[in-house]
């Protein structure tokens, strides 16, 4: 199990001055695609010494449209470039009609659309011509026809899809307080074998509803989650996301060491 | 209701207040919150995330019109030019044009900013024009390099980013050196060779736009384009 951070702009200088200073990092595919300049030379100065794993936002996997062509041909060259550990995005819609939300949009859970996905991410799996890893979205909404609970629709995905799953726990937490399911019984469901990369970040406590800002230290809750599984997920790479009230690079860091030292202890202890 | 019109019932939740009727059968309550204020979380995050990444790209502009007025503007650029961009930072492609029915200076503002946003983003220079090339100007294509644009701007924006004599109108040049975005005025004097390189020309062709001009210009232009690599090489056109 590897301990790395998502990568944010604001982190870039101190990625350029001092190295990437974990054994893997995420970076946001959109940030990326095309591009030169500091960008650029961010992801090549992580590669020098850290594992990429490339995480995306814009696909829109689940949406009724097709697959940007201009998309898969700008992440196939980013994935031939730097060789990604993982290559991911996420299970829902971000765009409809070819325009985008800029968000991560729940499906409903339903045959169709797990047809759907399973088409498109052969597709993707073709194009990139290596495995993908699908991750698990927060939601706060569902759907009427839904006719199956979330770790069945995931699980069904994978499996058929013959594709990696980045297993986000903090996911699992809000949307389990959200909609009222049990998240111990989604790890239990999930197919653990197939996770290749883990996400943990924060959330806050909004109006009826957890919010999944990524805007905190990963709290008890989730870390208790989280350490059901490590066990089953030995060759994971577990990256700390943090986005809104984004800290300095040096806490980050702290971050992502309190968690790694404390699952050790869980691990040692186990 | 099918996968594709669901997904268009969700997209009329996010984008219009408060959403179709077709809502209330297509999404379920959470244990706390009805169908209708699970979608106003969506509605509510499509709008702030997109604004606020409109602040981002463009805080000359939104210090210009102050936070309310830009916030509107924003509201309107979005409900009428929906994103066509996965990376949201590239969601304002059309915002200076939408700001010039009512903002002119606004507009011009936001065409620079628009421009550093693009330098930022821009791929590296391929092939930077060098020294040599000088000497087979008549067989080498030039034009700019790809973080660089020429964007002219009145003489009140101009002044924001270099030092401005008279109220004529300022062609800036903004371009990406190194990983520092610049903004620089073009000198009258070379305009006519700048805007070549806009379209794409031989260098003799470039070149010969700047023999009219006294030597120093002349040399000093051609030395900024090497050092600062704001020219491409590129092969010439059949």
């Amino acid at each position: 199990m590897r301990f790395g951070y998502g990568a944010r702009t604001s982190h870039y200088s101190a990625i350029l001055n001092r190295g990437p200073l974990a054994p893997c990092v995420e970076v946001i595919t959109e940030n990326f695609l095309e591009r030169g300049g500091r960008p650029r030379a961010v992801l090549e100065r992580i590669r020098q010494d850290a594992e990429v794993l490339i995480h995306g936002v814009g696909l829109s996997l689940g949406s009724t449209a097709p697959l940007s062509e201009a998309y898969l041909d700008g992440l196939w060259k980013l994935a031939e470039d730097f060789s990604p550990g993982v290559v991911s995005d996420h299970v829902c819609f971000g765009s409809v009609h070819g325009f985008y939300g800029h968000d991560l949009w729940p499906l409903p859970y339903t045959e169709e659309t797990i047809t759907h996905l399973v088409e498109r991410i052969d597709q993707v799996q073709t194009r990139l011509r290596r495995r993908f890893a699908i991750e698990n979205v927060s939601s706060y909404v569902s759907y009427q026809s839904s006719a199956m609970p979330e770790w069945d629709f995931v699980s069904e995905i994978v499996k058929r899809a013959d594709c990696d799953l980045l297993l986000d726990v903090n996911n699992v937490y809000v949307s389990a307080h959200n909609h009222g399911f049990s998240a111990t019984q989604y790890l239990a469901t999930v197919p653990l074998d197939r996770v290749t990369q883990i996400h943990l970040a924060g959330h806050e406590q909004a109006d009826g509803y957890l919010l999944d800002n990524h805007g905190s230290v990963v709290c008890d809750d989730v870390l208790d989650l989280f350490w059901l599984i490590t066990s089953k997920t030995p060759h994971a790479r577990v990256i700390v996301e943090w986005d809104e009230n984004l800290p300095a690079f040096d806490q980050l860091l702290d971050e992502v060491r309190r968690i790694e030292s404390a699952t050790a202890k869980v691990l040692t202890a186990a | 209701m099918n996968l594709a019109e669901i997904q268009s019932t969700f997209w009329q939740c996010v984008r219009t207040e408060p959403g179709p009727d077709e809502q209330d059968v297509v999404f379920s309550a959470s244990p706390t919150l009805s169908a209708r204020d699970c979608m106003a979380i969506y509605r509510r995050m499509y709008w702030y995330r997109q604004v606020d990444a409109l602040f981002e790209v463009f805080p000359l502009t939104a210090e210009l019109l102050g936070p309310e007025a830009f916030t509107r503007a924003c509201s309107a650029y979005i409900a009428r030019f929906p994103s066509e961009a996965p990376a949201i930072e590239l969601q304002g492609r059309q915002f200076a044009p939408f700001l010039l029915e009512a903002h002119f200076d606004a507009a011009a503002l936001a065409r620079v900013e628009w421009a550093k946003l693009e330098a930022i983003v821009a791929k590296p220079n391929p092939r930077p024009l060098g020294i040599d090339d000088l000497y087979n100007s008549e067989r080498r294509w030039v034009r700019l390099a790809p973080s660089a644009r020429l964007v002219s701007t009145p003489a009140s924006v101009a002044a924001r980013f270099v030092a401005v004599n008279g109220a004529a109108d300022v062609m800036l040049i903004v371009y990406r050196d190194g990983f520092v975005v610049r903004t620089a005025d073009v000198s009258p004097m070379t305009l006519d060779a700048h805007e070549l390189l806009r379209r794409g020309a031989l260098l003799a062709e470039v070149c010969a736009t700047l023999a009219s001009h006294p030597l120093p210009v002349a040399n000093q232009t051609v030395g900024q384009w090497i050092a600062s690599q704001l020219v491409e090489v590129a092969d010439a056109p059949e």
